[in-house]
């Protein structure tokens, strides 16, 4: 097996010399410092499978044909949900860009990584996942967004990066992301195991969408598609006894139609990023590594949706929160699952990709690996997960409720999710539901108690 | 740890001064509300266009070339360009493509396709080759990266071959590329055209179902020098994409593409800017 094969020389031998020295000193400075190095323990390679992890931006778990939307097309994203298990309780860590994707690389909550908000950088005593599966072997590989602390970076530690992806412009770069892969895959010499990071930008573009329409007058008018546009969510209303902080997000100017326009232009973003994903897929079973290569696909949160009267991110109601977390790989993992009973979190992704490729988890994790579940031999399963949000914001999400806090605002939620998934009763406020809020309250102060929280968060 | 912390503290406020920023020009009118992928949208752009002269037609052989902007309301910054030659010899009709994008981090995608028509509404493509590779900050090809590929249509389906890999892609009707479709808009004829119904292979592998493409509007704009420009519009929409707006002259010439954030401007210099750009960026790093 080649220590460094042609790929990684060939990227190498691109970088300025200043600059590789600057990644070559600061990656070797931070593997012989820190104290997980060497933690990982080495176990025979020969059974380990690639790892192929794409990530999406803002892509709501519901927004994926294969889970009943009849508004988008993903043919490709779907390709994965049938040939794998689909976890349909999947909650982000934090529904931000840079917070959700420490949780995913640590294993741990955005608290702990020091990263709570957009563009902080992880923690440099915590590793992240190419560190992890480097030192035991892999060939780690990053493709497009990271956002620790920059958007894009020629450098980021554990990882050989390729330089593609434009900042807030996923419609111009992620084609050059996809491109990226697919060279990779199908370029590669066989030898050491992959772990490849696609990290695609859409449909964050929704967000300059949305900045560019803030106004209700003088929107682009689009007869053509009249007769197609979405229906507005059953949700879209909500309880008047909400934090004030969500209050003021929501946007009750725009029109019906206004709204209506706006899911259909969100959903025309996620199909731009299902196809992306295509490219990716079929290089890979081009490439004839499919059948060892683990798929892991999710996104770092949802988007708004109308649910609400609320667009983006940034908050704790479902739509920004839960996102979709597929794993497949044929043979090995059992196809078109789509799991209900298990909740799951974005810190539970590190744990995962450890658990298949035969190594131990980092120290202090506190996500768990979701291979048990989808082997069946999961057992007795945690009982929530939890949420972290701007300004102190939590969320503990068990089989029944969910309990919403913000710090800075006195009001509370408790949702009854088996009745109320539209989260339009807030119990919180009921004298009949006290021992359930009083009972999240509690769950929310143990967890708080386990994390071992950052300075500065 | 302290740096770290400093470093966080400094960060926050950054993004705290962002949004203030945003939300002032929001008020104060700066950003335009609605103006996505419309004229109105690249009214900067449009006070500096030159417009093309001489004769044109559309139906012989060609060079266009396209500077590509991206922001919102297309007032970004231009990072790539794109370049089509038509090339008509007898009942054959070809493309030659050539697209550059300037990634972050240095990194330049690099197209280049060589398609054969039909010489039909759409341009469907007959059969290609296309070659994409990924070059580093100091513009050497990540020869890694490169993917050359051929692949030719038959019997409803495109048979692809990369190198040693192969893949067929089963087309559900009448299709077409990104690329053709800036030849095709140019034989329409403004309000009397019947809409065009097909899938959109993106980039020549990218399958993008139930797409429709018909005149939308004529309108009349100010370029450089206050010279009237009398435009008439085509309006494609379809799966996977936000709508793309066509905009020809009085000659059927493609000017400008406009699609959500990303704007295309007819300009012959467009591969001198992009390159020029690039160098100085390489200067200041």
């Amino acid at each position: 097996m080649k220590r460094t094969n042609e790929f990684i020389a060939d990227v190498q031998r691109g970088l300025t010399r200043r600059d590789f020295l600057k990644a070559g000193t600061a990656g070797a400075a931070a593997l012989a410092g820190a104290a997980w190095a060497g933690a990982a323990p080495a176990v025979p390679s020969g059974a380990r499978p690639n790892v192929l992890f794409i990530i999406s931006d803002q892509l709501a778990l519901e927004a994926i044909s294969a889970h009943g939307c009849a508004d988008v097309h993903t043919p490709n994203i779907d390709r994965l949900v049938r040939g794998g298990v689909s976890f349909r309780e999947s909650y982000t860590a934090y529904p931000l860009c840079s917070p959700a994707r420490s949780s995913m690389f640590t294993g741990r909550m955005p608290s702990e990584t020091g990263v709570v908000n957009n563009g902080i950088p992880i923690l440099p005593t915590i590793p992240n996942m190419g560190q992890w599966l480097g030192q035991e072997g892999y060939e780690s590989i990053y493709v497009g967004k990271w956002h620790m602390p920059g958007s894009y970076q020629a450098d980021i530690p554990g990882f050989t990066v390729l330089p593609g992806g434009i900042g807030g412009q996923g419609n111009a770069g992620d084609p050059g992301v996809s491109r990226a892969c697919q060279g990779y895959l199908l370029n590669r010499s066989a030898g050491k195991p992959f772990l490849l990071i696609a990290s695609l930008l859409q449909p964050h573009d929704i967000c300059g969408w949305v900045s560019s329409h803030v106004a209700p007058a003088g929107w682009e008018r689009m007869p053509q598609i009249d007769g197609k546009l979405p229906p507005l969510p059953a949700n879209f209303g909500f309880d008047p006894r909400e934090p004030r902080m969500l209050q003021r997000r929501q946007r009750p100017q725009w029109s019906d139609e206004q709204w209506r326009f706006y899911l259909w232009s969100y959903y025309r973003h996620a199909e731009m990023v299902d196809a992306e994903v295509g490219r990716i897929l079929d290089a890979l079973e081009m490439s004839g590594e499919a059948r060892d290569t683990i798929v892991v696909f999710t996104s770092d949160h949802g988007e708004g949706r109308g649910r609400h009267h609320m667009v983006l991110k940034n908050y704790l109601y479902d739509e920004a929160a839960r996102v979709p977390l597929l794993v497949s790989c044929p043979g090995r993992i059992p196809e078109g699952r789509q799991d209900r009973a298990h909740l799951v979190s974005g810190i539970d992704i590190l744990p995962t990709v450890c658990d298949y490729a035969g190594l131990k988890t980092p120290p202090d994790v506190v996500g768990r690996s979701v291979k048990p579940v989808i082997d069946g031999k999961a057992g007795a399963w945690r009982e929530f997960v939890a949420g972290e949000v701007a300004g102190g914001g939590r969320m503990i999400r068990t089989p029944g409720h969910k309990y919403v806090v913000y710090p800075a605002d006195p009001v509370e939620q408790l949702f009854d999710m088996k009745a109320d998934s539209g989260e339009m009763h807030n119990l919180a406020p009921e004298a009949a539901h006290a021992s359930a809020l009083e009972a999240h309250r509690k769950l929310l102060t143990e967890w708080q108690g386990r994390l071992k929280i950052a300075p500065q968060s | 740890m302290l740096a770290f912390a400093t470093q966080q503290v400094a960060q926050e406020a950054r993004n705290q001064i962002k949004k203030q920023q945003r939300k002032q020009e929001i008020r104060s009118g700066a950003v335009q509300s609605g103006r996505y992928g419309t004229l109105a949208g690249i009214e900067d752009l449009l006070g500096a266009f030159r417009p093309p002269t001489g004769p044109f037609d559309p139906e012989g052989s060609w060079k266009q070339a396209y500077l590509m902007h991206l922001g919102s309301d297309g007032q970004g910054s231009a990072p790539g360009f794109l370049e089509i030659r038509r090339e008509v010899s007898g009942a054959s009709l070809t493309l030659f493509v050539e697209m550059q994008v300037q990634h972050m981090t240095g990194g330049l995608q690099q197209t280049t396709a060589k398609i054969t028509c039909a010489n039909d509404p759409l341009c469907s493509p007959k059969s290609w080759q296309i070659e994409s590779v990924l070059a580093d900050p100091t513009g050497r090809p990540l020869e890694s990266t490169r993917m050359a590929g051929r692949a030719t249509v038959k019997a409803g389906a495109v048979e692809a071959e990369f190198g040693k890999h192969k893949r067929t892609i089963k087309l559900p009707g009448p299709f077409t590329s990104n690329w053709p479709l800036f030849d095709a808009v140019q034989h329409l004829r403004g309000k009397d055209t019947a809409p065009l119904r097909f899938a959109l292979l993106e980039d020549l592998d990218l399958l993008k179902p139930n797409h429709r493409l018909s005149f939308a509007e004529t309108a009349t704009v100010k370029a450089a020098g206050g010279r009237e420009l009398k435009l008439t519009g085509y309006e494609q929409i379809g799966e996977g994409v936000l709508p793309f707006h066509y905009w020809l002259d009085e000659q059927r010439r493609l000017l400008f593409v406009l699609s959500g954030p990303r704007a295309y401007i007819y300009d012959p210099e467009a591969r001198t800017k992009v390159g020029n750009a690039r160098q100085r960026g390489r200067r200041k790093a």
